[in-house]
């Protein structure tokens, strides 16, 4: 695909790189918009899930009929009411409620519909389980341990997307392969391995997930839900349900915050099968103890890393040995273990490498996707490894990184090339704003760390109509979470088109009526969607055009659109406008113009000897960034505040500057959250202990430092109009960041996290 | 869950709805701690809720000149942080207000109602503890005063029986010389949950030395707890380092904290010492400039 970007260097863009308001501001701002749980259908039920209370047991007997004699109760269902088959986004490993175990405090095990809560809480009471316990494993060097009890006891048998690599409780074992490591590591002057621990964290989105589902007497499925995939969404219920994709409508509503937790199904095909038996709409919505408890969390992890670098201070080799805590399902495990693997070595060149990554089965809830898929545990790793080797070799962090980053041109993990590299802007911009080196009193330090990411991955489709009056609408099933895609898809169909933002608007994320998009997940959408949206409008345009030169009589190549005008190149008398374009072919000639477009990335070919057992195909759009923060340290409590953080991310073209600060600013809080005070806590029979938002702690705005954002737009050749994504990358610098900097200020160095303040204060004792 | 919801007038009326009611009937004023309980469980769902947020009583805060403060039993924490003139004698009060919650809470909760949820680690408790708060309750047979310092009898549980209410609490003016401060120790900045919190108050003589001393430590006992033998310790001393950090080291021993999710007993305890510390330093340097 080539993408011309004669305008970007120009500068002769009108709409994209505006800061233009959001399109779906005013009425998130005014409580207009609707939300899942918002929805309230006529004789609708309401559904509740029965959850295991061991972490693993086999299930010798689920009777339902009790629940079923109380009055009010419509459906209960276990998993023999049920196809038997399961699903999954690598490794169908899923069923729909659980099959012969249970394999975490909180797996599913049964579920009713009635006409109200209350009465569907009591019939849970009414369902009898009959259990016999099963030695659980919790920790995944135990699960790796050849004699430890199998999480799923026949996973060879499971539909896989992909060459899994998979022994005992390993459910995926990623390598990344290139040079000779050994030999590098010898020519080394310095060798240094140290290891690190993260935390499971939950995404914590302010609306928790949910769905209402209808089945109607012709066999279609309907579902309103809160999801960042309805494409997605459509597969898994096929296959969970065996309902045919073309029978299944999911209709995406306004979603209060997703940062991967609703990719996979949560709700949605529990909700269908509910509503499936009771021939009446079914709402099923988790309560926030369900969120924290059997939703899919960020993975914890054990890493680690060995790095070996000249006495100049360049490093020739590396080696990396992640694990990733997957839990009781792989879900998007191999993904993240496989993707966190492949940004371990961080935004630079290192000759020679080898990765293993893997992802294992434990009796915890299943860890999924959340906002870095495996680049936040791998980051914080890899780069306080990279302050910590600096340090050994008396070479300052700052200068050690820019002696050793990627520039354009140069190759990702598995060979892929980067044309548009922009780490190190990044990283002088940083140092530059943050005052890097200047003298910061006692108890005070400044850390920073570098990053690289993804935004190019699988497919997506859009289409644009242009209507009778000249004015356009973009089709995306791209959902909008409240990254901004409404307005910056907008914004890129508005500048192909020719049109002013006035003249658009967009309907997204239904799948009954726009074309596929994979998932908002990924960082993903701005490029691999924009692109698409793009060529969809060059496609409509193409055509207007077309039409235009027959009444303006010159070859559509002489003609061009500027604010709604099609004018003549060179005369912009001879013109006609949009509104006569849209009227002339809905009511006289040549019928509505409508165009569309796929894209797909793909390309390049990994060698299967270099890359093994990783589950995509392919990956473009790398993007990059540089945290530095300044952080004060309580000497006596261990407390840590975060009272600067300056962030630069190299995201292409920003479409929406502002858009684009938003993301650093949000991104950037999270990942303070991951680095200081989040962490889900087990006890030691499995169950989650601290699933409140009492006592789950997400940061809240008087926690968050004085922000810096600054854009680098380092033009990507294979985005719209150059632009690349931002929403993930935006927290995998911060962890390692302020780790780093607590250790300016303390002399104490964190390597597990997260780093809070009893933890802090215990190393501090040390001293 | 159902409720029937009664507003009541006055505090007549609000006792005599106490008195049909009985045990099936709770009062609520901001309610931020009793429909969140109800609703996650921790208490029974009542069948009557009691509002006395209307009576007009029962919101006045007054800080008259000479003449102390009296909070009455619905006046939120918004309302002290707002009022003028407060935080000059009473700075500890202040701050624990200050802390409490969000701005959305502190604009609903109650002083009153921090105090009957009797929360171990209860944001006012400590600093209204050593501002020696006395708690006017209204029952059946008429009134009575409790010192904050009894009124704590556990968990959830407080001096106050069935059939009575807290009508207001009633601080004297600190005298000359005095200083008071409040200081609490959580990961957040806000909407958080005090792993360890102190207040103290101080009065020195005219040679400086400490005439009358107050810890009251939160969140690390059943009940706010005063530090009696760090209080002993220090009467008659004069303020040196020494002297502060050995206060601190007696508060800590005589805490005795749990191990929970949040927090390690062992790491509380430390932390008690460090917040007697700061409050003592800083109740020192507000009872200088009080001379």
């Amino acid at each position: 695909m080539e993408i011309v970007l004669d305008a970007v260097e120009k500068g002769a863009l009108s709409v994209v790189g505006k800061r233009v308001p959001r399109v779906d501001g005013a009425e998130k701002a005014t409580g207009q918009a609707i939300y899942v749980d918002d929805i309230s259908l006529p004789k609708m039920l309401y559904g509740k899930v029965l959850r295991s209370p061991l972490a693993h047991a086999r299930i010798k007997n689920v009777d339902v009929s009790r629940a079923l004699c109380l009055p009010g109760v419509k459906v209960a269902i276990s998993a023999q009411d049920l196809p038997d088959t399961c699903y999954g986004p690598f490794i169908f490993d899923t069923p729909v409620l659980a099959r012969g175990k249970v394999l975490y405090v909180g797996d599913a095990v049964a579920a009713v519909a009635a006409v109200d809560e209350a009465t569907a809480l009591e019939a849970l009471a009414l369902i009898d389980v009959e259990y016999e316990e099963l030695p659980p494993v919790f920790d995944t060097d135990f699960a790796m341990d050849p004699e430890a009890p199998l999480v799923h006891e026949n996973q060879e048998a499971y539909i896989k997307t992909f060459q899994a690599v998979q022994k005992g409780n390993i459910c995926s074992h990623t390598t990344f392969i290139e040079g000779d490591v050994e030999a590098a590591f010898n020519q080394s002057d310095y060798v240094y391995e140290d290891s690190f621990t993260t935390q499971m964290v939950q995404q914590t989105p302010i609306e928790t997930n949910g769905t209402v589902a209808d089945y109607d007497i012709s066999g279609r499925l309907t579902i309103w839900t809160c999801t960042q995939a309805p494409h997605l969404m459509q597969i898994r219920i096929c296959d969970g349900l065996h309902i045919p994709i073309n029978k299944i409508r999911v209709v995406g509503l306004r979603t209060g915050g997703g940062f991967g937790g609703k990719v996979e199904p949560k709700t949605q095909i529990i909700a269908a099968a509910l509503a499936q038996r009771a021939g009446k709409p079914v709402k099923l919505v988790l309560t926030r103890k369900e969120e924290f408890t059997v939703t899919s969390p960020r993975h914890s992890s054990k890493i680690t890393v060995k790095t070996g670098v000249s006495k100049e201070g360049k490093i020739l080799a590396r080696t990396v040995k992640a694990v990733f805590d997957t839990g009781a399902y792989a879900d998007d495990g191999p993904g993240i273990t496989g993707f966190g693997g492949m940004m371990s070595l961080g935004p630079y060149k290192i000759p020679s490498y080898r990765i293993d990554g893997y992802c294992v089965y434990t009796n915890k809830m299943g860890a999924g996707a959340f906002r870095g898929f495996g680049n936040p545990q791998c980051a914080f790793a890899t780069e306080s490894h990279m302050d910590m080797v600096a340090e050994r070799i008396g070479i300052d962090p700052v200068e050690f990184r820019l002696k050793n980053v990627l520039q354009n041109g140069d190759l990702s993990v598995g060979g892929i090339p980067m044309p548009s590299v922009g780490v190190k802007e990044c990283l002088e911009k940083t140092a530059k704003a943050a005052g890097w080196g200047k003298f910061l009193g006692k108890n005070r330090g400044m850390g920073v760390a570098c990053l690289q990411h993804i935004s190019g991955v699988l497919s997506s489709s859009a289409i644009v109509r242009i209507h009778g009056d000249g004015t356009a609408t973009v089709f995306t099933g791209a959902i909008d979470i409240g990254q901004g895609s409404d307005t910056t898809l907008s914004q890129i169909a508005a500048e192909e088109l020719g049109l002013p933002m006035e003249a658009m608007s967009i309907v997204a994320a239904d799948t009954a009526s726009t074309p596929y998009n994979w998932a908002v997940t990924a960082s993903r959408i701005t490029r691999t969607n924009g692109n698409a949206v793009r060529l969809a409008a060059a496609d409509a345009k193409r055509q207007i055009l077309e039409l235009a030169a027959r009444f303006l009589e010159v070859s559509s190549e002489e003609l061009e659109i500027v604010e709604g005008q099609i004018t003549v190149k060179g005369s912009p008398e001879r013109a006609m406008k949009m509104h006569d374009i849209g009227g002339i072919s809905h009511w006289a000639t040549r019928g509505p113009i409508i165009g569309s477009a796929s894209v797909m990335v793909e390309g390049h070919k990994y060698d299967p000897e270099k890359v093994i057992g990783f589950p995509f195909g392919t990956m473009a759009g790398f993007v990059f960034g540089s945290h530095i923060v300044e952080v004060e340290v309580d000497e006596a409590t261990g407390r840590v505040q975060v009272v600067n953080a300056v962030a630069a991310h190299d995201v292409g073209k920003a479409v929406n500057p502002t858009g684009v600060e938003g993301q650093i600013q949000g991104g950037l809080v999270q990942g303070l959250g991951y680095a200081l005070f989040e962490e889900i806590i087990y006890d030691e029979k499995g169950k989650v202990i601290n699933d409140t938002m009492l006592d789950y702690k997400i940061p809240t705005a008087l926690d968050a430092p004085n922000i810096t954002p600054l854009i680098v737009e380092e033009t990507d050749p294979g985005g719209p109009f150059g632009a690349k994504g931002v929403g993930e990358p935006t927290l995998v610098g911060t962890a390692p960041a302020i780790a780093n900097a607590v250790k300016k200020a303390t002399g104490v160095r964190i390597m597990d996290l997260p780093l809070n303040m009893e933890k802090l204060w215990r190393e501090m004792k040390k001293r | 869950m159902k409720f029937a919801y009664y507003k009541a007038e006055s505090v007549q009326e609000a006792m005599a709805m106490l008195g049909e009611f009985g045990d099936k009937g709770k009062i609520v004023a901001g309610g931020t701690d009793l429909l969140v309980g109800i609703q996650h469980g921790k208490y029974a769902a009542p069948e009557a809720l009691v509002d006395i947020s209307f009576i007009d009583e029962l919101s006045q805060l007054n800080a008259q000149n000479g003449d102390g403060l009296s909070i009455g039993a619905t006046v939120t924490h918004g309302a002290v942080c707002k009022a003028p003139n407060i935080f000059e004698k009473f700075p500890a009060l202040v701050e624990a207000c200050s802390q409490l919650g969000s701005p959305q809470v502190r604009n609903l909760a109650t002083v009153g109602g921090n105090i009957c949820n009797a929360a171990p680690s209860a944001e006012t408790a400590p600093a209204l503890v050593v501002l020696k708060a006395m708690a006017r309750i209204a029952g059946p047979s008429g009134e009575r005063q409790i010192e904050l310092n009894e009124f704590f009898l556990g968990p959830s549980r407080t001096d106050i029986k069935q059939g009575e209410m807290l009508v207001n609490l009633q601080l004297s003016e600190p005298a000359q010389g005095s200083g008071n401060a409040y200081f609490r120790l959580s990961p957040r900045n806000a909407l958080d949950i005090a792993i360890v919190n102190v207040a103290a108050y101080v009065k020195l003589n005219k040679d400086y030395a400490f005439e009358d001393v107050c810890i009251c430590m939160g969140a690390v006992a059943p009940t706010p707890l005063r530090a009696s033998i760090a209080e002993k310790a220090m009467f008659g001393e004069t303020f040196s380092e020494k002297l502060i950090r050995e206060a601190g080291q007696l508060a800590k021993t005589h805490s005795v904290p749990i191990t929970d999710v949040r927090a390690s007993a062992e790491y509380r305890k430390e932390m008690v010492a460090v917040l007697t510390e700061r409050a003592l330093t800083k109740a020192y340097e507000r009872a200088k400039l009080n001379m």
